[in-house]
Order: C-alpha cells, then structure tokens, then sequence
C-alpha cells in the first residue's frame, strides 16, 4: 500500500478527467449556418444553427453581426427567433468593393459571443447599381465577451470532439513520457550492465508502444469525424506514426536476437540510436507540411490559441493520470520479467 | 592522431582492395541502378519532375540499403574478422562509414546518369541538388553501417537491417526529397538554406551518437 | 485461451464497428460527441488487450513455475 500511492493518485486522476472532461459543458457556439454563399447589394436571410445557446429567452439582449474587417461589420436588421436553437437574421449588405468571407457573431447577456469563422461568403456586386443602403457599422467595442463560469471552448469544426484533447493528445505526451524513461534505462543499462535495467526499459518501451498505438487509433477516428478522412497530413499524427515504425522496429530487434545479454546490449544501443534519429523529426515535419501544404498544415491541439485554461485545467492531469496508469502497466511487466529472469537463473 | 587517421586510410584501402577482388557486390549494385531505371523508364515512358525526384530517391535509398546490408556480415566468416578484433571499433567504424559513402556517391553518380539518359533531367539548380545527395548519402551511409553493425548480431541480418534502418533514415529522406524537388523547381521555396543546415545538422547528431555508441556495440 | 479472447474482443468490437461505419451520422450527432466516446473506448480495448496479454504471460509463467 505505501508503494501504490501513485498507482491510486493516477486512477483518481483519472476519474476526475473522464467526469470532467464529458461533463463540463461546451460555450455557446454556431454549428451551422445556410446560405453559406450571399450576394452583396441584396438583403438576404441567414438561418443560423446554435449550439448550446439560449437565442429564445434572451431574444431581448441578441445581436447578429457580420464581421468584415478587423473594425466593421453589418448588424442584422430584424431576427425571428425559432427557439433556443434556431435562428433567422436578416442583413441589408450595400455594394461591397471585394468578394469577403465574414465573419459571423451571435451575442447576448446570456451566452456571450459565439463566433463562426469564415460563416458566410459574402459576393462582391460591383457592378450593379446600389440599390439596398450599406449598413455597414462599427462593431460595439464589447461585441467580444465570454460566458462565465467553467465551460469549455467552442470551436466550430471539433465541436465536442475538442474534448479528444484529454484523451488523444494526452495520450500521446504520456508516450512521449514513457519513451523518455526508457530512454533513460537504456542508458543506465549500458553503463552498468545490470540486466534489471534492460527488463525496464523494454517495459517502458512496450508501454509507449501500447500507447502509440491507441494514440493512433484515436487520432484517427478524431480526424475521422473532423476532417473527414481517417488519415490527414497532420504534423503529430505522422511524428507519432514514424516513432511508431521505430520502436515496432524495436521490438522486431528483442524478438530476434535469443542470447539475453546480447538482446539487453543491443536493444539499449539502437534505442538510444533510435531516439537521436528521431529528434530531427520535430524540426523535419513540420517544415515540410508547411510548405507542401500551404495554410494546411493541420489543427495543432496544442497551439496557444487551442489550448485555454479550462483545457488545461484537464489536460495536464489527463497526462499525469495516463502517464501513471502507462507507469503501472509497465511495472507489471517488469515484475513478470524479473520472475522470469530469476526463474532462469535458479533453474541453471 | 595521424596514426588514427593513417589506420582509417589502411583500412579504407584494404576494403577496396578486398572489392576490387571480387567486384560482386559492386557489379551487382551496378546491375542493380540500371535495372531499376530501365523498369521505371518502361513502366513511366515519360516522367514528370516530381515523379523523378520520387524514383530517384527511391532507387537512391534501396540501393545504399543494398551496398551497406553487406558492411559487416560478410566478414563474419573470414579471417579478416579476427584482424578487426584488434583494431579500435571507431576507426573501423570510420573507414566502413567513408568507404560506403564513397560506393554510395558513385552509385549515385550512376544512378543520376542512367536516369539523365532513360528519363532526362529536371534538376534545375545542380547546386542544390549535388549538396542534398553529398549530405543524405552521408546521413545514409552513417546509419546504415551503424544499423547493419547491430543487425548482424540477429537471426536474418539482411531483413533487419531494413527493419532497423528505414524508420530511422524517414527525416533525411523527407528533407532530400524537398530539396530535390525545390532545385527542379516543383515548390518554390527560400529556405532551402535551413533545410541544408537540418540536414547537416541530423549528419553530424547521428554521426556523433554512432561513434559514441559503436564501441559498445562492437565488444558485444 | 487465444480464441476465447479474440471471440470475446470481437463481440465487444461488432458494435462499435457497426457504429462506425453505418451509421456515421450517429456518430456525427450532438456536436461528435460519440467520436470522443468512440476514442475513449478504443482506449479501453486496448488496455483490455494489453491485460489479456499480460494474464496469459502469467499463466505461462506459473505454469512453468509449477512444472
């Protein structure tokens, strides 16, 4: 019992991520938006989709705003309200000089401001005579307000998925996590010889193994239903494919070689060998998505913007907790080989 | 120091000397490019540039996986092991290293011909493109020596090698092929200059992390 | 014993798989809130699987202790 603290402290951490990170509600947000597609020099209706809001019984305090540059927008002339969820706004947009995508903002006392980037593509009319009077105004300066209390952010392609952070990504840290101390005994395994340390840096290893693996699975399934494809040119998903290759590699390595001592000398030198091989790849890839794959370059997780502190008031414990129970996973394994070993050793 | 480097020369030139005898391995490697650009010349009849680039690098890299699969192995069964058993593993490890970067550069060299020939050229800045092949042959050469090193020491050395090696070698490829495809002008981009420098930069960790480790993986 | 867990991982997957791909708009409802519940079951199988591993190695290992 004195030994596990840490085993409890990670399945508690854990508890507290899976209640947490399901429970706490999402900001408000706008899920969908038709026409996407409008013609300037008309008046035009937009329905909009919300998302966690209260439009109806905070129809006194809602505005619509289509945002155009970083200071003007139009609001919406009249709104009919279809429930909480449901929205009609109405816009008079005068001539527009250039073809825009706006910006879309919901706001009232309640939720705060919902934002939709890039909502609706305005049409640039030029060359029609102006017949509907511009309205274009500039936006109050409290348009942007947050909703308080504990919620997570809104963000309009992940929607709920934003909630993968705490399992996806921090599956992915803690591997990073367990590579690292199996890294370490790698090392401590080449300077001292001592066979204990192989046993544990294989364990660590085939723990962030397991976890890459599950990390991938993940991965994809979240892009699956984000992005639309089960594979993306996503800068992490393809560091962790790599890492995934070498230490399957890895684990070919130990499979192959019989003689105990040799497996424990060999399998330390090319996991160190392995890790340095590696390291490039953090400065690799994402030059290279960045400019094969201009303004493409996937949805860092983990990006200033992405990452707010309600996110991370789960996520690092997410990391903690998985890293712990990776920890225990990998104990156990350590403890089945050593029996092994003495078994061995006795038996001769 | 000079002895060191004297050491290195003496066993650079006796591995040539020892291929020189049976050219093999060479010859076979030879055979091996042409065949390659022959297939990809009459499967593709015309070739656009990223496409070349692709198929160069593809035959570039399996063929330095060819030539360096044999680096260790072979000795296994000649006298010439119990010779290296006296030898300091670095200096082993360094003439290994230079004598398949030397193969691989002429292999290349071939390689670039064949395809000039088959499939004509869309390199635009031969610069850039000398500067990326001289960089990730040496890149190859380091970690597929040091790869076959440990690789030998398993059941099937020659599949493990391949094992070993491929996922590790994934930066320097990726970095090649963007330079490649940057001097024949696909992508357009300024800063090939950091892209030489990363690609250095994985020569020199790797060649640094393989002369510290090989020692230890030699007495094994 | 290997059967008996692939059997036994197969009937857990079904669904989920079914899930998966039929009927992609379940997954796609309330904000893609079941993609995370499908993520966090992935995770869970393979916990599961890395434990039928684990109890295996045991059984090995106590058997050969007894022997």
């Amino acid at each position: 019992m004195k030994y596990s603290w840490w085993k409890i402290l990670g399945v508690l951490l854990l508890l507290y991520v899976f209640t947490f990170g399901f429970l706490v509600p999402l900001k408000p947000g706008i899920i969908a938006v038709s026409p996407v597609s409008i013609e300037a020099n008309h008046v035009s209706n937009i329905s909009i989709t919300g998302y966690n809001s209260n439009y109806q019984s905070q129809e006194s305090s809602l505005q619509v705003w289509l945002k155009i540059d970083s200071t003007s927008g139009y609001q919406a002339t009249s709104l009919r309200v279809n429930g909480e969820r449901q929205l009609t706004a109405t816009f008079d947009i005068g001539a527009l000089p250039d073809t825009t995508e706006a910006l879309l903002l919901v706001v009232n006392a309640e939720d705060g401001t919902a934002i939709r980037p890039r909502a609706v593509k305005i049409n640039s009319a030029e060359h029609q005579p102006a017949s509907v009077p511009s309205k274009l105004s500039a936006l109050p300066s409290k348009t942007f307000q947050t909703k308080a209390g504990f919620y997570f952010p809104y963000r309009s392609i992940l929607d709920e998925t934003i909630r993968n952070t705490f399992f996806h990504v921090a599956l992915w840290m803690a591997m990073f996590v367990l590579l690292l101390i199996g890294l370490y005994h790698s090392i401590q395994y080449l300077r001292t010889k001592r066979i204990e340390y192989d046993i544990k840096a294989s364990s660590y290893s085939y723990a962030a193994i397991l976890y890459g693996l599950l990390g991938l699975a993940t991965g994809s399934v979240w892009a699956r239903y984000t992005w639309g494809t089960w594979w993306t040119p996503d800068v992490k998903l393809n560091m962790a494919a790599i890492t995934m290759l070498i230490y399957a590699a890895y684990a070919v390595l130990r499979a192959g070689i019989d003689d105990i001592d040799k497996r424990s000398q060999l399998s330390a030198i090319y996991n160190i060998f392995a890790f340095a091989a590696m390291i490039p790849l953090l400065f690799v890839i994402p030059r290279l998505t960045d400019s094969l794959h201009p303004g493409n370059g996937g949805n860092p997780a983990l990006g200033g913007e992405d990452l707010d502190n309600t996110l991370r008031m789960v996520f690092y414990p997410a990391i903690i907790g998985l890293f712990l129970l990776g920890r225990w996973i990998a104990t156990l394994n350590i403890r089945i080989e050593t029996l092994r070993i003495h078994k061995l050793q006795s038996d001769l | 120091m000079s002895a060191f480097i004297t050491n290195i020369i003496h066993l650079f030139s006796q591995q040539l000397k020892l291929e020189w005898k049976s050219p093999f391995i060479i010859g076979g490697n030879l055979l091996y490019v042409i065949g390659a650009v022959f297939i990809t010349y009459k499967i593709f009849n015309e070739i656009s540039a990223p496409v070349w680039v692709c198929v160069y690098w593809l035959i570039f890299l399996f063929t330095a996986l060819n030539s360096t699969i044999h680096s260790f192995s072979r000795e296994q069964s000649d006298s010439i092991l119990f010779y290296y058993s006296f030898t300091n593993p670095v200096v082993l490890y360094l003439s290994k290293v230079t004598f398949n970067f030397f193969f691989l550069m002429l292999s290349a060299g071939l390689l670039f011909f064949f395809m000039w020939l088959f499939l004509q050229n869309p390199i635009v800045d031969d610069g850039l493109f000398l500067t990326a092949m001289v960089l990730s042959g040496l890149g190859f050469s380091i970690q597929f020596t040091f790869v076959s090193a440990i690789a030998v020491h398993t059941k099937q050395s020659n599949t493990m090698t391949s094992i070993l090696g491929l996922p590790l070698i994934i930066p320097i490829l990726m970095t090649a092929v963007k330079l490649s495809l940057i001097s024949s002008e696909v992508i357009i981009d300024d800063g090939s200059d950091i892209d030489i420098m990363i690609l250095s930069a994985i020569d020199m960790i790797m060649f640094g992390i393989a002369v510290i480790l090989f020692p230890s993986l030699w007495r094994s | 014993m290997i059967q008996k867990t692939l059997y036994i991982l197969l009937i857990i997957m079904t669904p989920v798989l079914l899930m998966a791909h039929e009927s992609a708009d379940f997954l796609r409802s309330t904000g893609k809130i079941y993609s995370v519940v499908l993520a966090v079951v992935l995770i869970f199988l393979g916990i599961v699987f890395y434990l039928v591993r684990l109890d295996r190695k045991i059984s090995r290992l106590e058997k050969e202790m007894l022997d």
